[in-house]
This record gives structure tokens, sequence and C-alpha cells, in this order.
């Protein structure tokens, strides 16, 4: 029963670590504080030491807590310990990250505020994915929505971040309408909270259930058309803020997602098509419109979409295959998909903390004001590479291996039988791997822009390393990206041996271990041929004198022959306005015109329900505001002449 | 007498109900919708009276003399005074209605009403007769409720009001009497009500202080220990 | 026992009447409540429910109208501690004159008669006439205030529900004229109504159902005869908003339950709970997008009891009965808190203006508490005792119509959404505000009180309450 205690003393220790935040919200010391991350990071330890146990060969775990006279029950089975590692994982090295990135933050309420919430918020994380209970699922899931509201919240000062607090509770808040949709659909139908033993959904309502739930996790997962709230909250947020929220809190969604899809009967095609839609458009759209984002955590935001939407199409092909009966291949692409879940929690936590970190040394989140951090944070900028190159899917690092894993499957779609399917497969494996080749690219440009070359501005100029402990929080999940990424044929044959099916991986130990081989080797080699002398001197700058920052490859010079070649899916909307000193136009007196870029989803999708309610609200507004007495009279008047005439109609 | 001549009586009463009530729409004197108002209820009392007369049970009987007592005396008497403190002595303007729409307005009531109510006939078990009263009862609750909101000064809004109570009366003699208690519950609730409305109605037209001093009539009482 | 209450009950209005001093009207006025809160807990211990008062059988207080006399004795109990302050607030701010206070407290305790008196009606047409000086003697209390907005207030209140209430008493005369010809025993006590329903002429049983609606809507707040509602609660003085909304709006739903609860079962049931039901989502449609509006900060709270309301008919239609009896509940102590916290920030600044509140966690912080554990609480956090009713609620709601699931889901964000806004406008509104106002400790009880009662709840649901609620469900024939 160690696990389960490990796992209940966990719960505690957030709780009294809450608590205590909260008792101690005015407290000024800064030892205070680190008692309180010491205490969420212990308790991270145990969740990562019970999931673990789980994880390698234990039996699930169940008890149950009391909940308002409610009994919820709780279970960790593989899939949850999966989830519970993750978060536990990320939850460790943000909470490390931020034993010096909390002094930071403002106020000294603000500070034990925060920490207070980020309790709350890993709780709530951890509770919705052990629970099986689908009230508790839904109590849990709404106290992890509002303490990431607060989260949010903290820099409630500023006006975008009031903006984004507003939009982010209103998008999480349809989620949660949908899950409370789709849960009540379940309960009447199948007569019981327990999530374990969902049966006897009549067809109709499973497709119900699936939809409200595939709309609900999908709206907090972030996938398009429902993205909109990530960009907006992610950069209005505390860096470790945004890691935890981007790296676990969407994967809960996720967790969510595959769950409930595991449980639910009578699958149709067309669930698994849905969900390949949502993620391939997600993918593709996400990582163009991270393209053209000058802003370093809102182009992060839009690599979650893009990476959402990556797991997206690996659940999807799972269903896909799986309504094929092709067992192993849908195993293969769950597998993917969950691999990838943890790859992206890791290295966009990753990148979230060194964006963190960047910014917080320039004081700046747009990158074009960046550039030549490499020298002054030399460990950032590692700590970074590594996470790019995680997300752009280079070998050896964990992030190649699980999008390997995807290509495998969309290859393996020959065995399906309709030709129409193998061919809108083929359409996805296209549309997936120009995604992919945009990542990268994408990466190199934030990379290449905020590390290299010269400083844009006096504050990256200034920039300065970020303290130890920010620097060991990213090193932890970096040592595990490269780690899972190198030793991924080993982990997957040991998974493979367990959930009997075989992996067809490269041995990416032995290729990284020949590739540094050959490294040193020639390193050696060059070293010892080359004469050692250093010789400095200024690049030819086409004769012209002095160079500066102003001379470098900007950031949107990097990208604008991609933003070229997708200007269909950047709409624009061009504003020119002039005024003349004369009638006849000829006398130019001032004039204005802007390029801006047309928020497709938000002018088509939003605005419009947006506006449709405003105006309603006002007009009712208007009506029911009246001094006289008269017009309310009337009112009740009609309504019961109304009533009259319909129980002259109803009762016969 | 006999129950025909009795019925005939009734019938009789009801048009004049009708005329008085198409009487109360128009009127623009408030003194003489005040009177219009009292001669309605004495028709209404002698409807009563007649339906005691008919089927012998105390309870119309109670009914008429309290009828008498309270809408052709007290509540006329109450709503004079008020008049006469609010000095005001017409009520011209209308609301979304004039005398002939709100008329007209008034036989497309009776229409819906009768077809309304026509579902339930057999099961209140009425015949023709009491089914016409009836549904004169309920029209006439409709139509004070257009008298309410189509005229603008409270008084009248207070007169419309009554007019529905007076309809609610009727209905309950067609339909079957109400336990007594409650009948004179409910004439003790309109008073109230009556009272409450002109105290409103002239703290709409006076001062805070005025208003507060009629309202209030334990003011004195209170001022003495002030003064302590 | 009618003998205790009713000398009781003469013995405050004395007291009142003869008392010398604003304190003394307060305790006396405290000490009724007490005693109105405790004769229910007493029945319910003692389990000599359902209690006879005469032969007639018109006073009878059975579990539902002893819950519903609790939650009032609570509220007035809690108004009464928070009227002690606030009196003395008003008073020097000069909004209610010292010979008005008198009449103030006369009007509280007889409300509070005749809220008792309406909860213990078995006769139908008593309840009525108890709901109607309820309506009376609530408009003297709001236009006990020096403003002439509030004459104008108070004038809606009485025409609106008046003239509604008379259909109601139309259809009380049919349903008395029903049970006539059904069961040949005329009567309109609450009790022989429900045992002989399946006797009644089931047409007959919902015309007159639909007439009694009418009106205890009006009373309730139920759109279109809502209108009324938002400017009385929030020109009321906020103690006396606190009793309009947390307590006088439950007649109406109670009555609409009772009554409700003899045309259910007939055949003409479903209809009856259809037209429950597209009031209700009409109401709630209504009210939340009203809330939208974001000038007023009492009115914001008034429309999310109208919107409250149209719930719990929605409850009533889905037959989830056990649920709305708690929701009744949760609501009155959540709308008491928020109205309470208003009238803090009434007095601080003078306005209830939304745009002008500003600073306030550093003026009245914990008014700014207040409001947002009330906000927290109404719009159905998980952890606060609005969740639970919410959820089984959609969820029936969800079994009977899908359809109309949805909508109201959405209704509900649109609302949830005007609550967040409240509580950002609160955290984030900055300003050089005027010196703090001194607030009276006994206005702070109250507030204090009411949060950790809704903590409490939140996190502990109680058995014996459990089996109350069933109780009454049973008794009204609507389980299952």
């Amino acid at each position: 029963m160690m696990p389960t205690l490990f796992f209940q003393s966990g719960v505690g220790l957030l709780l009294i670590a809450s608590f205590l935040a909260l008792v101690f919200l005015h407290v000024k010391q800064s030892r205070i504080r680190k008692c309180f991350l010491a205490l969420i990071i212990l308790a991270c330890v145990l969740f990562l030491a019970s999931s673990l146990s789980v994880l390698l060969g234990g039996d699930a775990l169940a008890f149950y807590l009391m909940l308002s006279g409610l009994r919820v029950s709780l279970s960790i089975d593989v899939l949850a310990a999966f989830f519970i590692g993750i978060i536990g994982l990320v939850g460790l090295s943000v909470a490390i990250y931020s034993l010096s990135y909390v002094e930071h933050v403002g106020s000294e309420r603000k500070k034990n505020f925060m920490l207070s919430m980020m309790a709350v918020f890993i709780l709530s994380m951890v509770l919705v994915v052990a629970s099986h209970h689908l009230l508790g699922f839904l109590v849990f899931w709404e106290l992890m929505s509002i303490s990431s509201l607060f989260l949010v919240l903290i820099d409630f000062e500023k006006e975008e971040t009031r903006k984004a607090g507003i939009f982010y509770f209103v998008m999480t808040q349809l989620s949660t309408v949908f899950l409370i949709f789709a849960f009540a659909l379940i309960y009447n139908h199948a007569g019981t909270l327990e999530i374990i033993t969902i049966r006897g959904l009549p067809p109709f309502i499973a497709s119900l259930v699936f939809v409200s739930l595939a709309l609900g996790f999908g709206i907090k997962a972030g996938a398009i058309p429902f993205h909109k709230w990530l960009p907006y909250a992610h950069p209005a947020s505390p860096s470790p803020i945004s890691a935890l929220m981007s790296g676990v809190m969407i994967k809960v969604a996720i967790y969510g997602i595959v769950r409930f899809i595991l449980l639910l009967p009578d699958k149709k095609l067309w669930w698994g098509i849905l969900i390949l839609i949502l993620g391939t458009s997600s993918a593709l759209l996400g990582v163009i419109y991270a393209l053209k984002e000058h802003d370093l955590k809102r182009l992060l935001a839009y690599h979650s979409i893009e990476n959402i939407g990556i797991i997206l199409i690996g659940i999807g092909l799972y269903m896909l295959f799986s309504w094929y009966s092709q067992p192993a291949i849908a195993l293969l692409a769950l597998f993917a998909a969950l691999f990838h879940t943890l790859n992206h929690a890791l290295f966009k936590s990753l990148l979230f903390l060194s964006a963190g970190s960047v910014v917080h040394a320039t004081h700046t989140k747009n990158i074009e004001k960046m550039g030549g951090l490499m020298k002054t944070m030399p460990y950032t900028a590692a700590l970074f590479l590594i996470g790019a190159i995680s997300i752009s899917a280079l070998p050896p690092l964990n992030g190649f291996v699980s999008e390997l894993m995807l290509f495998q499957v969309f290859f393996s779609s020959g065995v399906i039988a309709s030709p129409m399917m193998t061919l809108v497969l083929f359409f996805a494996l296209s549309l997936f791997a120009l995604t992919s080749a945009l990542a990268a690219a994408c990466f190199v440009k934030a990379f290449g822009i905020v590390f290299l070359a010269l400083p844009r501005s006096k504050e990256a100029e200034m920039a300065k390393e970020s303290g130890p402990a920010m620097i060991l929080g990213q090193a932890i999940l970096a040592v595990l990206c490269i780690g899972l990424g190198v030793f991924s044929f080993q982990i997957f044959q040991q998974v493979g041996q367990k959930a009997g099916i075989s992996f067809d991986l490269p041995n990416l130990l032995l290729i990284s271990a020949t590739a540094v081989f050959i490294g040193a080797v020639i390193f050696i080699a060059v070293r010892g041929i080359s004469n050692r002398n250093v010789r400095i001197s200024e690049t030819w700058g086409c004769g012209i004198a002095s160079q500066n920052s102003r001379m470098e490859y900007t950031a949107s010079g990097f990208s604008d022959p991609i933003l070229t070649i997708f200007s269909s899916i950047y709409r624009t909307k061009k504003i020119n306005r002039r005024s003349f000193h004369d009638h006849d136009s000829a006398v130019f007196k001032e004039g204005h015109a802007e390029v801006l870029l047309l928020r497709f989803f938000e002018e088509y999708l939003y605005l419009p329900v947006v506006r449709l309610i405003r105006f309603l609200s006002s007009f009712l507004y208007k009506v029911q505001n009246k001094v006289e007495l008269d017009p309310y009279l009337l009112s009740s008047f009609v309504a019961i002449l109304a009533l009259l005439l319909y129980l002259g109609v109803a009762i016969r | 007498m006999t129950i025909q001549l009795i019925d005939e009586l009734i019938k009789v009463c009801m048009v004049l109900l009708v005329v008085l009530t198409a009487l109360v729409i128009s009127r623009r004197n408030l003194i003489s919708l005040i009177n219009t108002y009292a001669l309605h209820s004495l028709v209404l009392s002698a409807i009563a009276f007649l339906f005691f007369l008919g089927e012998g049970a105390n309870v119309f009987l109670y009914a008429s003399i309290l009828t008498i007592i309270t809408k052709l005396w007290l509540i006329p008497a109450l709503l004079k005074r008020t008049q006469k403190i609010m000095k005001i002595y017409t009520d011209l303007e209308y609301h979304y209605l004039h005398p002939t729409s709100s008329i007209f307005l008034s036989l497309f009531i009776v229409i819906i009403v009768f077809l309304a109510f026509s579902g339930i006939k057999d099961d209140l078990g009425l015949d023709p007769f009491n089914y016409f009263g009836v549904v004169m009862g309920f029209s006439l609750v409709l139509i004070g409720f257009m008298i309410i909101f189509s005229r603008i000064k409270i008084i009248t809004k207070t007169i419309g009001y009554l007019v529905m109570e007076n309809g609610v009366v009727l209905l309950s003699f067609f339909v079957g009497e109400m336990p007594f208690l409650i009948e004179v519950m409910v004439l003790m609730d309109l008073l109230a009500l009556v009272a409450i409305t002109s105290i409103l109605g002239f703290g709409m037209n006076s001062s805070i202080e005025e208003f507060h001093k009629r309202l209030n009539p334990f003011r004195n009482w209170f001022k003495k220990v002030d003064e302590k | 026992m009618l003998i205790v209450i009713l000398s009781v009950l003469i013995a405050v209005m004395l007291a009142i009447i003869l008392s010398r001093s604003l304190n003394m009207m307060n305790y006396v006025t405290v000490f009724h409540s007490v005693f109105v809160a405790l004769f229910p807990v007493y029945l319910l211990v003692k389990g000599v429910l359902p209690a006879v008062f005469h032969k007639s059988r018109y006073l009878v207080v059975d579990t539902l109208g002893a819950y519903e006399i609790l939650i009032t004795g609570v509220i007035f109990f809690f108004a009464a501690i928070y009227a002690k302050g606030y009196v003395a607030c008003l008073i020097k701010e000069g909004e209610l004159s010292k010979a008005n206070v008198k009449l103030f407290y006369l009007g509280y305790n007889s409300l509070l008669l005749a809220m008792v008196l309406a909860f213990s009606s078995n006769n139908l047409s008593v309840l009525w006439i108890f709901a109607e000086i309820t309506t009376i003697v609530s408009a003297v209390l709001i236009v006990t205030l020096n403003a002439k907005e509030n004459i104008v207030a108070a004038m809606k209140y009485v025409f609106i529900t008046s003239t509604a209430m008379l259909f109601s008493f139309i259809g009380l005369i049919l349903l008395f004229a029903a049970s006539k010809n059904g069961s040949g025993a005329a009567t309109l006590n609450w009790d022989a109504l429900l045992q002989a329903s399946h006797q009644i002429q089931p047409q007959l049983l919902f015309f007159s159902f639909v007439f009694i609606f009418i009106g205890f809507a009006a009373k309730s707040g139920i759109v279109p005869f809502h209108t009324w509602l938002p400017p009385s609660h929030s020109k009321a003085a906020s103690d006396v908003s606190v009793l309009l909304s947390g307590s006088v709006l439950n007649i109406g739903i109670y009555a609409i339950l009772r009554v409700y609860a003899l045309v259910a079962k007939s055949s003409m049931g479903h209809e009856a709970s259809m037209m429950v039901l597209v009031f209700g989502i009409i109401t709630v449609g209504i009210a939340s997008l009203s809330m939208l509006q974001k000038t007023n900060l009492k009115k914001l709270i008034a429309y999310s009891s109208v919107e409250s309301m149209g719930f719990m008919l929605i409850g009533i239609a889905a037959g989830n009965i056990f649920w709305v009896l708690y929701f009744v509940a949760a609501h009155a102590m959540v709308k008491a808190l928020l109205f309470f916290s208003a009238g803090i920030i009434h007095r601080q600044y003078g306005s209830m203006s939304m745009a002008e509140i500003k600073g306030v966690f550093r003026l009245q912080p914990l008014a700014a508490l207040g409001l947002i554990i009330g906000s927290v609480a109404i719009i159905g956090t998980p952890l606060f005792p609005m969740f639970m009713p919410k959820f089984y609620i959609i969820a029936s709601l969800a079994k009977a119509s899908l359809f109309s699931a949805i909508i109201l889901l959405l209704f509900l964000l649109i609302a949830a959404g005007s609550f967040v806004w409240l509580i950002l406008q609160l955290v984030t509104m900055q300003g050089a505000a005027p010196e703090p106002y001194e607030i009276y400790p006994s206005m702070k009880i109250p507030i204090l009180a009411l949060i950790l009662l809704l903590l409490v709840f939140g996190a502990y649901f109680p058995l014996p309450l459990s089996g109350i609620l069933a109780e009454m469900v049973s008794l009204l024939g609507l389980g299952g």
C-alpha cells in the first residue's frame, strides 16, 4: 500500500502548502516561500513515485474520498499513472524553477498567492486524472479551471491580462458546459457516476456524448478552432504557470479524450475521422500561425496548439485503425500519441521555462528586441536549444521518436481495405509532414533571432544569466528530453514486451553513441591538425565601416518567404485613410495606412457570437429599464392573453 | 319569486355591469369614475342578493352586505379622500389605447375568454347561463387589467384593479361560493391594497416628507421619544 | 400551539410599538426571528410533523412548510443582526429618517409573521392571502427610505404582483369548484386535494394550475412577470433586499410546487411540466442576458435572483424536486451574502454603480470577500452548495429534453460570465477612493457567518438533511 500512501500524502502536502500560503499571504520572508515550494516539490516526487510504482508493474491503486456527501472513488491505473507521472515531472521542475522565479513576481501577496494557487492547480490536475467518478472529475476539473484562472490573472493590473482572463474563463467554462452535458447524458443512460462502468448507451446518445466530450476536451486542449484562449492566456501568465498550463493542463484534456474514447461503446468510423481532422488542422494551422508570431511566449503557445494537433492525429489514427480492426497498428498509434504527450510536456515546459528566463532577463517578449543572448545566457541558450531540437523532431531527441512512430503508423495505412480511406490518410500524412518541417523552420527562427547574432536592444545587451534554481529546473527537463530520445529503443523494448507488441524503432543509443564518437574523433583530429592561434577580426560587411544589430536578419525577414507562401491563410486587411486640404483631393494633408492580419477565427467565429449576445443584452436592458409602470403591466397582460389562447387550444 | 325571474333579473344586472364597465373605460373625470365604480359594486351586490334569493345560501347574503359596506362606502370614501388630497380631478391621457380601441379590445377579450373557457365548461358542470356569467366575470378581470395599463393616474389604476376584483367576485358567484371566511379576508386584503396604492400614489405626487407622514402612523409617537 | 405562537407574535408587536430605542426594537426583532428559526427545528427534532394548528386544517405545518420556515427564520435572523448596524448607517446618511424606524421594524416583523403563516397554510386560499400580505408589507418596507424612486419601485411591485395574483385567485376558485365536482368535498385544503387529486377532472385541474401559476410566478419574479423585481430589489435597503430575495421570493416557488404536485400525477401532468419548463428556460435566458449589462451591482444580483427562480422552475419541470429544495436553501444563503456585501459597498461608495467601485479590497475587504465568494458560489462552482443541485437538475433535464439542457447550459454560462466580470472588476479596479467607511460589527457578523455556512455546506452534505429532503419529496408525491 505504499504507492497509495505516497499519493495520499502528496495530496495532503499540497493541501497544506496551499493553505499555509494563503494564511501567510502577507509574509515577506522569501525563506517561507522556499518552504512552500519544498512542500510542492516533495509532493511532486511522491506523485512520481506512486505513478512509477504503478507503471513498473504494480497493480492499479483504488481508494476513495468523501466530498460533500459524495463518495468519490479514485483509482490509478496505468493510463492515470502515466499522466500523473507527467504532472509530477513537470510540476517538480516547475517548482524548482520557481524557487528563484517567484521572487520576481511582484508584491508579497502576489508571490504567496501564486504559490498557493500553484499547489491547488497541481493538486486538482492530479485528482482529475485519478478521479474515477464523473462528479469528482467535474469538481476537480472546475477546481483546475479556477485555480488556473487565478494564476493567469496574477498580473491583473494589465488590461490585456484582464482580457485574457475573461476570455480564458469563458472558453474554459464552455468546455465545462460540454462536459457537464456529456456526463449528464452518461449518468442518465448508464445510470452510474463511476467512470469505469460506462455501458448501455444507445448509439445515438453515445455519438452525442462523444461529440460533446470532443468539444469539451478539445476546447480545453486548445484544438483549432477553439484555440483562441491559448495565445491570450499563455503570454499573460507568469512563465512557470505557462509551463504548467501548456505542459500539463492541456494534457489533462488529452487524458480525458483518451480515457473516454477507450470506454465509450460502439465507436463509429466518423469519430476517428473527426478527431483526425481536428488534429491535422490544429497541427498545420498552429504552426503556420506560430511562424508569424514575434511574441516569444505566444509563439510557444501556437506550438502547443500544433503539438496538441499531433497528439490528436495519433488518437484519431488509433480510432481509425481499431475500427478497421488492426489492433497492432492502432496500439502503435496510441503509444505514439501518449509518448508525444509526454515528450511535449517535457520540451514545451522546458521551452516555456527558458523563455521565462529570457523574458525576465530582457523585460520584453518581442523576439525582435532580443538577440545575442547566447553570450550572456549560455546555459539558458543551451537548454532552449535542446528544447528546440526536440520540438523540431530532430534525432536523437524524444520529439523525433514520437513523430517517427506516427509516421510509421501513417506508412502502414496500406493495410486498410478502403482505398478512399488510404487516400485520406496519405493526405493527412502530407500535411503532417509539412507541419514537422515548418516547426523546424520556426524554431530555427526562434533560436536564431533570440540567441544568436548581436543584441538588438539595450535590455538584451544587459541580460544576465538566471539563477541556479532556474537552470536546475530546466536541466531536469532537458536531461529527460535527451534520455527519452537516446534510450527510446530500450524503453520501448520493455514497453513492447509488456503490451505484447513490437516497436520498430532505430536504436538511437547506438546511433548517437556512434555520432558522438565520430564527432569526438573529428574534433580531436581537427584540434590536433589546426594551429591554435585565434584570430579576431570583423566579418566582411560589404564595405560598411561598422556593423550593428540593425543589419541583422530579423524575425520578420526570416519568416517572410513562408508568410508569402501561406498568404492565403493569413488574411490581411488593408486600411488606408487619407485626408486632403481641398475638395478635389489634390493637396494631401495627412494619411494613415496599416496592414492588419485578419484574425480569421476571431472575426468569423467568436466576435459574431459576442456581438449577438451583446445586442440582445442591451436590447433587453433598454426594454426592462423603463421608469413607467405601464409597459410592464402590458407585458404581463399579453402573456396572460397568450396563456389563455394556449389553454383554449390545449384543452379540447 | 320564481327562479326564472331571478335569472332574468341577473341577466339585466349583467347588462348593467357591461354598460358600467364601458363607462369606467371611457370616463375621464375622477369623481364620476369613482361613482361609477360604486355603482358597479352595487350591481354586483344586487347580483349576490339575487343569488341568495335563488339558491338560499347565506354566503351570498353576507357577500352582498359586505360588498355594500366595503365597496360602496369604504373604498369610494378612501379614494375620494385621496383624490381630494392629491388635487387631481381628471385623468385625460391614455397609454397604448383610446376609449374606442379599448372597447374593441374588450370585445376581443370576451371572445378569447369564451373560447378558452369552453374547454372546461362541462367539467365545471355549468349550464349556458352560468357559463355566460363565468365568461363575463373573467372578461371583467381582463378589462380591469386593460384599464390599469392604459390609464395614467394611480387612482384610475386602482379603480381598474377594483374592477378586476369585482370580476373575480362575479366569477366566483357563478362557479361556486367560496367559504365565507376567505371572502372576508380577501376583502381585508383589498382594503389594505387600496390604502397602500393610494398612499403610494400620493407619494408620487408630493414631497417625501409629506408622504412619510401619511405612511407612518407612529410618527408623532416617536417624536416624543426623540425629545427626551 | 397556535396560541403560543400568536402570543409571542403579539408580544413582539407590542414590544416594538412600545419600545423607545432603536436597539430595543432591534433586539426584539432578533428575538422574534430566533424564535421563528427554532420553531421548525423543534418540530423537526420532536418529529411531530405535520403539526395541525386548528381542526379546520387551514394552518398545518408539514415538513416542507417547516423547512421553508427554517430558511425564512435563518435569513430574517441574519438580516435582523445586520439591520442593527445598517439602520444606524442609513440614519446617519439621512437615507432613513428616525421617525420611520419604528415603521420599518414593524413592517419587518409583520413580514416575518406573514411569511411564517404563509408557509404554515394548508389551505391554498389562506396561502394566497398571506402571500398578498407579504407583497403589501414588503412594499411598505421598500418605501421607508427617503427616496422617490423607491415609491415607483414599490408601485411596480404592488401592481404587477397583485394583478397577477388575482388570476391566481381565479385559479383557486376553479380548483375549489373542481374539487367539489370531482370528489364531492369542496375544499382548498392542500392535503385533502392531494388525496383526491386523481378524482379531479385533469383538464380542469390543469386550467386552474395555469391560473394559479400566473400569480405565484409573478410573486417569485418569473419572466414575463418579473419586471418589478430588479427595481424593487435594487432600490430597497440592502437588508430588505435580503429578505425579499432570500425569502419572500420563495413563496412563489413554494406555492407553484404545491399546486404542481396536484397536477403532476394527472393525465395533464406532461403539459404542466412542459409549461413550467418553457417559463423556466425563458426566465433563465432573459435574466442571464440582462445580467450582462454591467451597470448596477444590486441590479445584477436581482437579475441573478430571477435566473435562480427560473432554474428552480426548470428543476421542478425536470422532476428533480429533491435538489430543487436544496437549491432553495442554498440560494437563500448565497443571495443573503451577496446583498449584505452589496449593502456595505453601497455605504462605502454611496452608489451602486459598478464603475465607481474602486479599490474595494483596501476599503472594505470583508464586503469584497463576501461578494467574491457569493459570486463564485452562485455560478455553481464545485465545493459550494449550488454545484450539486445544478448538476443533478441539469442531468434530469437532459433526460427529459436534451435540447433544453443545452440551451440552459449556454444561458448559465452567460450568467456565470457576468459574475466573473464582477469579480474581475472588484479585484482589479484601483483608484483614489475615499476613506474607508466605518462599518458596524453587527454588519460584519452575518457576512462572516454566511461565508462559513457556505463553506461548510459546500464541503459537507449532512445526512439528516438528505432524509428531510427525501421526506418532502415523498410528501409532495413527486418522488421517482
